[in-house]
This record gives C-alpha cells, sequence and structure tokens, in this order.
C-alpha cells in the first residue's frame, strides 16, 4: 500500500460550554489512501462533520478548537500550517463540498466566476486560461453546454445542477481530496444517484480521493472503501466497506445495518437501537455506546475499549465484540 | 441547521440571572434608578420642585442647591426628580397605545391577508407619507396641547411601525410548521393567532418598543419645549431646557442636568433593548 | 377489495397556485399545477404511501386533504362528506377526525408551550375529556407514545428530535383520528430514532385501526410499512397499487427508476450505471404528453405529444404508461399480464 494522502492521529476537537470544555472529537484517527473512497459514517452529534472541518481548519464556531493530535497532508502536518500554506491546502490540495449547494455557492457571482476565481487565487494564471479550466471542469462534473452554463447564477440551476456546480468549484484547482459533507442528504434519489455515479467517476477517471460523510448505510454499500463508524466524537469500528457491512463486530454497527427497513420482514416491527444519540453535555462514561448496547457489562461503562486491531485493516473499539467468545473482558 | 433551530426554540423567557449580558444589567440598573426616584421623588426630593425662591435666582450648584436653581430661583435636583415622574409616564404610555394598535392591526393583517391586508398597509403608507414630528405637531395642534393629546398623536402616528414588525413576522411564522399544525387541529382563527401566532412573533416589538421609547421621550421633550405638551410651571426635563437655553451661556447648569437626565433615561432603555434583543436572539 | 366504505375519497383533487404576478397589467401570472388530477381512496385501517420526489405535489395533496390548501378544482369526500367545498362546520368535523404529523419534529411544536400544555389545549378545545381528566389524560398520551408523563413539563427545545416527534404523534393522537396524514415523519430524524417511529406508528396503527397516509420519498420505509402506494410525478399519481405488486413488478417506468436509485445496503446490488438524466422538471411548465418523457429511457414518439395517458392495468394496480410493463419491468412476465386497457 502506497503512502497515505491524509492522515489523522489522535485528532481530538473540544467545544468550549459553560461548563467548560468538551470533547466533540475524541483522539480519531484514519488514513486516507490515494483514490480511495472513505465513507464516514454517523448519526447526528457523532462528530463526523467536525473531524471534516477539522482537517482544513475550518471549524465553524470560535468556540472550537483543536485540542490534540496530527493531521498529516502528504506528510506535512496542517494543524502548524502557516496562513499562506493553509490557504494553498484549502482548495488546492483538499476541496470540500457540503449538503446544501444553495447557501454554499454565491448567489451573486456567476458560477463561471466562482471557478475562475478560485483557479485564480490558486495559480497565477490569466483570464483565458481560468476560464478554459473553467469550462474543462465543469465538463469534467457533467454539466452540459458549459460554455453557456459558465455566466449563469446559481439559482437559475436545478437542484442537482447546483450540487454538481459546486462539485465543479471545489475541483476548480485539480485537488488530490475531496471532502463531500453529506453531499446527496438533500437531493431526490435519482438525483442522488447521480452525484454518486459522479463521485465514482471522478475517483476511477481522475483518482480523486474522496472522504464521504453520510448517515446513510446504502450510500456507503454503493460507493466507499473503507469506512470508519463514528460513535459520540469516537471511531468505534473502521475497515473495509464489505467486512464493515458483511461481519460488523461492534454492536453499534451492527445495529445500524440492523436498523434497515428492509432488513425486517413486511409488517414485522423494525429493529432499532433503544435510545437516543449520546450529547456533547452528557456523554456516558467508558464506552460512549454502553448506555444502548444490548452486550453491555459493567467494564463498558468503566474503561474505555481501546481501538485493537482485528485484522491488518480492521480495527475495533469494544469490550465484547460480536461473535467473540463468552468471557472476560479483551485485554 | 439543526443546532440553529434547537436554540432559537430555546429562545424563551428567561430573565434569570446568569443568561444576559452587561447591557442588560446596564440597561436594567439604569431604568431601574430612575423608577425608583420617580416612585420616591417626595420623599427623596429636597424642594417643592414649583416653589419659586426669589432670594436664590440662578444660583449655580452649591451644597444648599446641589445642582444649582433655575430663573424662578426654583431647585433643580428636584424638578429633575419630579419629572422623572412625568418623563417616565411619557415612555410608558407613549409606547404602549402604539404597541397595543399596531400589534391588534398588525396582526390581523398578517394573519388574514387578502383586502384587510391590502386596507392596513395603504393607511400605513398614508401615515408614512407625512414626517412624524409634522404629523404628530398637527394633530397637536387640532386637539390642543397637553400630555392627553400627545399620547393621542403618538397612538395615531407610532403604531405603524409595530403593525409592520408584527405582520411581517406573521407572515413568516403563519407558514411554520407549528402554526399550520394548530390549524390542522381545527383551532380556531384567534386561538391560532394569540396562543400561537403572537408569543412567537411579540419578542421582535417588545425589544423595539424599547428603543421606541427613547424616540418617546425624546418627542416627549421636544413637545414640551415647543410648549405643545406638558405646560409649566410642572417639571418636565423638555421644559426645563426650553426654560433654560435663555441663560445657556450664564447659567449652564439649568439646561445641562435635565440634558443629562434625559440622555441617562434613554441610554438606559436602548441598552435595556440591546441586551434583550440579544438575550431573546432578535435582530432588529 | 374491501367492503367498508371509504374513510377518504379524493377525485380530481387539483391545487393550483399562482406566482410572479407581473408588473404590467393584462401580462399573465405563472400557473404552478401542484396537484393536478390527483384521485385517490382510503379505507379505514389502511395505509396509503404517496411517493416521489421534489415538486411531485405529494405533501401539497396531503395539506389540501386537510384543507391547509384550498384546491382548485376536484372532490374530498371525508366519511361521504365533501370537504373540499365543505362548509366551516364540515372542515372542522373533518380536522377532528384527521390528524397530522409533520416532518421537522422541532418545528411543528410551539417553540412557547410545553408538551403537556400543547396536549391539553387539543383535548380542552375540542372538549374530549372533561377538564378534570385533562392531566391523566395527558400523562396517558405520552406514555402511549413511548414518553414519560414527566416530559409534559419539557419545551421542545429541551427535548431530542426523536422525542419531540413522538410528543408530535401524542398530539396527533390526543384528538382520536380516524386518520393519519404523516408528511415525511422520519425523514428528519438519526436512522437509530426512525426505526424507533416506524414501530410505533406500525403499532399504533395496529391497536387503534387508524387509517394512515404516509408520505415520504424513502421507499425502503413505504415498503415495510404501507398496504398500498401511489407514485406522484409532477402532480398526477403515474402509478397505483398494492405494495408488494408496485415494487416487484412496477406499470410505470417512473417507478421502476425510483426504485433502482435507492443505494442499496448489499454492496452486490449495483446502482444502474447510468442513472436517469435531468431533474424533476418544475410543475410550472410540465412536458406535454407523458410528464415524464424527458427522462425516461423507453420513451416512444406517442409519449411525448397529447395529453398524459390514461391509466391500464387493472383497478387494483394500474400505472399510467402507454408500455407494456414487460418493457421496462424485466420481471413482469408477459404471459401473466392482464388485458391492459383503460381502467
Amino acid at each position: 500500500m502506497s503512502e497515505p494522502i491524509l492522515s489523522l492521529r489522535e485528532l481530538s476537537v473540544s467545544v468550549e460550554t459553560r461548563e467548560g470544555p468538551r470533547a466533540l472529537v475524541d483522539r480519531v484517527s484514519f488514513d486516507l489512501e490515494p483514490g480511495e473512497i472513505l465513507g464516514l459514517v454517523g448519526e447526528s452529534g457523532s462528530g463526523k462533520s467536525v473531524t471534516c472541518r477539522a482537517l482544513i481548519r475550518l471549524l465553524p464556531s470560535s468556540s472550537l478548537s483543536v485540542t490534540g493530535g496530527s493531521i498529516l497532508s502528504r506528510g506535512e502536518e496542517v494543524l502548524t500550517m502557516d496562513d499562506r500554506r493553509l490557504r494553498r491546502l484549502r482548495g488546492g490540495t483538499i476541496g470540500m463540498i457540503f449538503q446544501n449547494p444553495t447557501s454554499h455557492l454565491d448567489p451573486v457571482m456567476t458560477i463561471g466566476d466562482q471557478i475562475m476565481e478560485s483557479v485564480r487565487f490558486h495559480r497565477s494564471v490569466g483570464k483565458k486560461d481560468a476560464r478554459a479550466r473553467a469550462i474543462e471542469v465543469l465538463t469534467q462534473v457533467g454539466i452540459p453546454d458549459p460554455v453557456h452554463r459558465l455566466t449563469n447564477f446559481p439559482h437559475e440551476f436545478s437542484g442537482g445542477m447546483r450540487q454538481r456546480a459546486m462539485i465543479a468549484v471545489a475541483l476548480a484547482c485539480d485537488p488530490e481530496v475531496l471532502i463531500a459533507d453529506e453531499p446527496t442528504t438533500a437531493l431526490d434519489v435519482t438525483v442522488q444517484a447521480q452525484i454518486l455515479r459522479l463521485l465514482m467517476d471522478l475517483r476511477d477517471r481522475d483518482g480523486l480521493s474522496i472522504i464521504l460523510i453520510t448517515h446513510d448505510l446504502g450510500i456507503v454499500a454503493q460507493s466507499c472503501d473503507g469506512v470508519a463508524v463514528m460513535y459520540g466524537g469516537r471511531i468505534c469500528e473502521r475497515g473495509p466497506m464489505r467486512t464493515i457491512l458483511g461481519d460488523a463486530k461492534h454492536p453499534y454497527t451492527a445495529g445500524l445495518i440492523a436498523c434497515q427497513p428492509g432488513e425486517a420482514p413486511k409488517g414485522q416491527p423494525v429493529r432499532t437501537i433503544p435510545g437516543q444519540p449520546p450529547t456533547v453535555g452528557a456523554m456516558p462514561s467508558g464506552c460512549r455506546f454502553h448506555p444502548r448496547c444490548a452486550n453491555a457489562r459493567a467494564a463498558c461503562s468503566e474503561t474505555q475499549p481501546a481501538m485493537v486491531a482485528l485484522a491488518p485493516d480492521h480495527d475495533l473499539a469494544c469490550h465484547y465484540p460480536l461473535g467473540a467468545s463468552e468471557g472476560g473482558p479483551r485485554a | 441547521m439543526k443546532a440553529a433551530r434547537s436554540t432559537l426554540a430555546r429562545g424563551g423567557w428567561r430573565l434569570s440571572f446568569g443568561g444576559g449580558s452587561l447591557p442588560l444589567y446596564l440597561g436594567m440598573g439604569i431604568l431601574g434608578i430612575w423608577f425608583l426616584v420617580a416612585l420616591l421623588a417626595p420623599v427623596i426630593a429636597p424642594y417643592d420642585p414649583i416653589l419659586q425662591d426669589a432670594t436664590a435666582r440662578i444660583s449655580p450648584p452649591s451644597l444648599e442647591h446641589l445642582f444649582g436653581t433655575d430663573n424662578f430661583g426654583r431647585d433643580i435636583l428636584s424638578r429633575v426628580i419630579w419629572g422623572a415622574r412625568v418623563d417616565l409616564q411619557i415612555c410608558v404610555f407613549g409606547v404602549i397605545f402604539p404597541f397595543l394598535i399596531g400589534t391588534f392591526v398588525g396582526g390581523l393583517a398578517g394573519f388574514f391577508g387578502g383586502w384587510m391586508d391590502n386596507l392596513f398597509m395603504r393607511l400605513i403608507d398614508i401615515v408614512l407619507a407625512f414626517p412624524f414630528l409634522v404629523l404628530m405637531l398637527a394633530i397637536i395642534a387640532i386637539l390642543g396641547p397637553g400630555l392627553g393629546s400627545f399620547y393621542l398623536a403618538m397612538a395615531l402616528v407610532g403604531w405603524v411601525s409595530y403593525a409592520r414588525l408584527i405582520r411581517a413576522q406573521f407572515l413568516v411564522l403563519k407558514n411554520a410548521d407549528f402554526v399550520q399544525a394548530a390549524v390542522s387541529l381545527g383551532y380556531g382563527p384567534i386561538r391560532v393567532m394569540v396562543r400561537h401566532l403572537l408569543p412567537n412573533a411579540i419578542l421582535g416589538s417588545v425589544v423595539f418598543s424599547m428603543s421606541d421609547a427613547v424616540l418617546v421621550l425624546l418627542n416627549g421633550a421636544a413637545i414640551s419645549y415647543l410648549g405643545l405638551g406638558v405646560q409649566p410651571p410642572t417639571a418636565e426635563w423638555g421644559i426645563m431646557i426650553a426654560e433654560g437655553q435663555s441663560f445657556i451661556s450664564t447659567a449652564w447648569w439649568i439646561t445641562a442636568v435635565p440634558g443629562f437626565a434625559i440622555v441617562s433615561l434613554a441610554m438606559g432603555f436602548s441598552l435595556l433593548a440591546d441586551g434583550l434583543g440579544e438575550l431573546l436572539g432578535v435582530k432588529e | 377489495m374491501t367492503q367498508e366504505s371509504p374513510l377518504l375519497e379524493v377525485e380530481n383533487l387539483e391545487v393550483h397556485f399562482h406566482r410572479g404576478r407581473s408588473f404590467w397589467p393584462g401580462a399573465k401570472s405563472k400557473t404552478v399545477r401542484a396537484v393536478n388530477g390527483v384521485s385517490l381512496t382510503v379505507h379505514p385501517g389502511e395505509t396509503v404511501g404517496l411517493v416521489g420526489e421534489s415538486g411531485s405535489g405529494k405533501s401539497t395533496f396531503g395539506r389540501a386533504v386537510l384543507r391547509l390548501e384550498a384546491p382548485t378544482a376536484g372532490l374530498v369526500l371525508f366519511e361521504g362528506v365533501d370537504v373540499a367545498r365543505g362548509t366551516r362546520g364540515d372542515i372542522a368535523t373533518l380536522r377532528r377526525r384527521t390528524a397530522m404529523i409533520f416532518q421537522d419534529p422541532y418545528g411543528s411544536l410551539n417553540p412557547r408551550m410545553t408538551i403537556g400544555d400543547a396536549l391539553a389545549e387539543v383535548l380542552r378545545v375540542h372538549r374530549l375529556v372533561p377538564v378534570d381528566r385533562i392531566p391523566d389524560r395527558v400523562g396517558e398520551l405520552l406514555t402511549l407514545v413511548g414518553l414519560e408523563p414527566a416530559h409534559a413539563t419539557r419545551k421542545p427545545g429541551d427535548m431530542s428530535g426523536g422525542q419531540c416527534q413522538r410528543a408530535g404523534i401524542a398530539r396527533a393522537l390526543a384528538i382520536e383520528p380516524r386518520l393519519i396524514i404523516a408528511d415525511e415523519c422520519v425523514a428528519a430524524l438519526d436512522v437509530s430514532i426512525q426505526g424507533q417511529i416506524i414501530n410505533l406508528l406500525m403499532e399504533l396503527r395496529a391497536r387503534m385501526g387508524l387509517a394512515m397516509i404516509f408520505i415520504a420519498h424513502d421507499l425502503a420505509i413505504v415498503r415495510h410499512l404501507c398496504d398500498r402506494v401511489a407514485v406522484m410525478y409532477l402532480g398526477r399519481i403515474v402509478e397505483e397499487g398494492p405494495t408488494e405488486a408496485v415494487f416487484t413488478a412496477p406499470r410505470h417506468p417512473y417507478t421502476a427508476t425510483l426504485i433502482a436509485a435507492i443505494p442499496d445496503i448489499n454492496p452486490d446490488h449495483r446502482l444502474p450505471a447510468d442513472p436517469p438524466p435531468g431533474d424533476p422538471p418544475s410543475p410550472m411548465n410540465p412536458p406535454p404528453g407523458c410528464p415524464f418523457h424527458p427522462r425516461c429511457a423507453f420513451a416512444i414518439d406517442d409519449c411525448r405529444g397529447g395529453g398524459p395517458p390514461t391509466p391500464k392495468g387493472d383497478r387494483d394496480h394500474w400505472g399510467a404508461c402507454l408500455l407494456p410493463p414487460s418493457v421496462f419491468s424485466p420481471s413482469f412476465q408477459p404471459n401473466d399480464e392482464p388485458p391492459s386497457g383503460d381502467v
């Protein structure tokens, strides 16, 4: 395996609350290999979006701060970069797209201008070259008639086209990594299928590496190579997609899979995970999933399970993994 | 988005300590002091505010008269203290009537829309077509000078701001899910308006009324200054300034002290408006 | 077919909105035909799924049934009474017997009212229980939806999304409805919470004999929950039938497309390599002929002109498509295809 293109080690992000700092993201580690689509799965409040914004040091509020760990982009530490390097990183090396293209595209600038602005900011090229690049990148994301579309404003695009346009802006400077934060949640299923297809094409054709944040395991199954499952600000299980979906060892991962309404016989109750996802103010002790876990025992509420490799590429943080023989807590 | 929604839902009436900011407490403090002063005027005022002392005309601040006396020999401190009663009354009544009328009219226009909305909006346009002060002066001139006329004029002119605020809020909230839910549960229009729309729409107006109080205070003072409001010899800050202005080069204290009183009261309302706005999450 | 008389009969319902009024007098304002001739019948105790993408008019339809939108044309018969043109009294009766559950769990509850007050208000306004019984009934309702009676003192802002949605369901149940219209009622919830709400709805349905119109874009949930499904596209129902029949042997290419586009959790069930192009078009200017033809891989010339296709198939399961279902629905065996004709 080649050197990872992006590598997180023990990244922690805290939020300042009235009761003092609280960890939103707690020692999260994962690698993104070149040409990989990594699914980052979790429910609301799992810290998946915050993790990815921390990756390019774009934390949404000043009360959030990175409190530890390291982020290596091609071996270079992101957390200590100066502003100049950081600006090159954002957009130049790592592009980002969001759930809602309407609020992340500038409504008073044409799509062409938004792409050209990014190109001209990152590469000192003339207007003509920037325009050529804009046409190229619009073609790349499958927007028909790109020459004409350059002069359109975001509101003149349909929902799916707007998401494509946002991807085009993110790809303008040919980044190596695309962070996609719930990119299809606001879209209709047929359009979602188009955007997922586009992301996979970008990976296959242009070698783009993608971190895909989602709550939908179906999307993970259809488009991701690797999966990291987050719960309560921690990664509880990570591994190759087929391993995670087919042979999940963490009760939370298995619970999420069993929750899919298609998994239960018609008319029978759907399997559920009881209780609510934890909130920042009230994180359970030990393993954060233990209050909702059917397998929980005393050790689960006392000590935090360490991340252990089950296989070279399958890591798990659980005291009593599914399918393991009964007995005392795993060392 | 989820977070934003839940903070909106959480921003209820929480005037407990610990939730607000410095401007809020400062504003509440200043207003509290003035309300106390007005309440205790007979106790704390050292002199009768309209008692003339021919022996002590235009005397500068001294131990005997802390803020000096005016050209009739009346104690400025006592007049400012008694004036607080009149000026606070002006603020309260000058705001409450427009607030009530505006909320009522704006609510009806926003909720029912259609011809009612058209009618009230055109009425608002007509009122807004005249300069505020000119219209007020015209109304007072017709009704005759005095505080009653002033309040009536304020009510006739000032309601438009409140009506527009409430109407805008109603138009937005009318389509909110919880209002649609109330309609779908078969509640009548009055219940939907009073129980569901109004409590959620009124905050902006409450905050605005605090800054409006400043305007009303200054208007009241201006009207009195022009001789159309409170009549002498009643102690009122606007009149005091008007009376003192011919002595401004020789006896600054006659105008400066009531002037300072007006500024501090206005500031109190302003700070309270800011603090409340911040606390309740209202954007003006 | 059910022997009972239908609870709700909607015939040729149309809801139009006028957009973009022009400054110039005489210039035509644009008409959005959000719901354009929809007929649907719901029997007591039956759950009908209404699926479609944005702009299909499924939410507008649900709101129009409750008269939250004024219908432009058509009939809405609730227990035999036409409420589309009903008196205020008819509408009040309708709203006492039909309740709605909304998508946004926080937004559908008044943020300044406690849950208990919101429930008590329903009971008081409709005089459902004696005044002194109200607190007990509030507690019962909260227990019924899996909350604690103590939640009565909370405000929506102090509860999680799932708890708010349960409170919303409790409020809907407070009027003891016969029909519930659930508009995307789990779409805003976390996956692990969605299942809890679906189970609650299934349990309540079984216990109270509720009829339900379940409006959703999530086909997997609809398949699990609903007896019948109606698929909407651009303000029209393009296919209607028993759930399993619709999912296994769709009679309209749009339904087939929609089903194929759901990302399956089984990685071996791949998404189609070439998903249908384009977005759902705007109801502002629907295409002539079959509204789906610009995105349909099977469209022939006849699809592109004239009016929308008439329903074909049988009364129980029909699709508004000119083509025989075996063209776009491989599981449709030509030999068990009923003789196609207008319904």
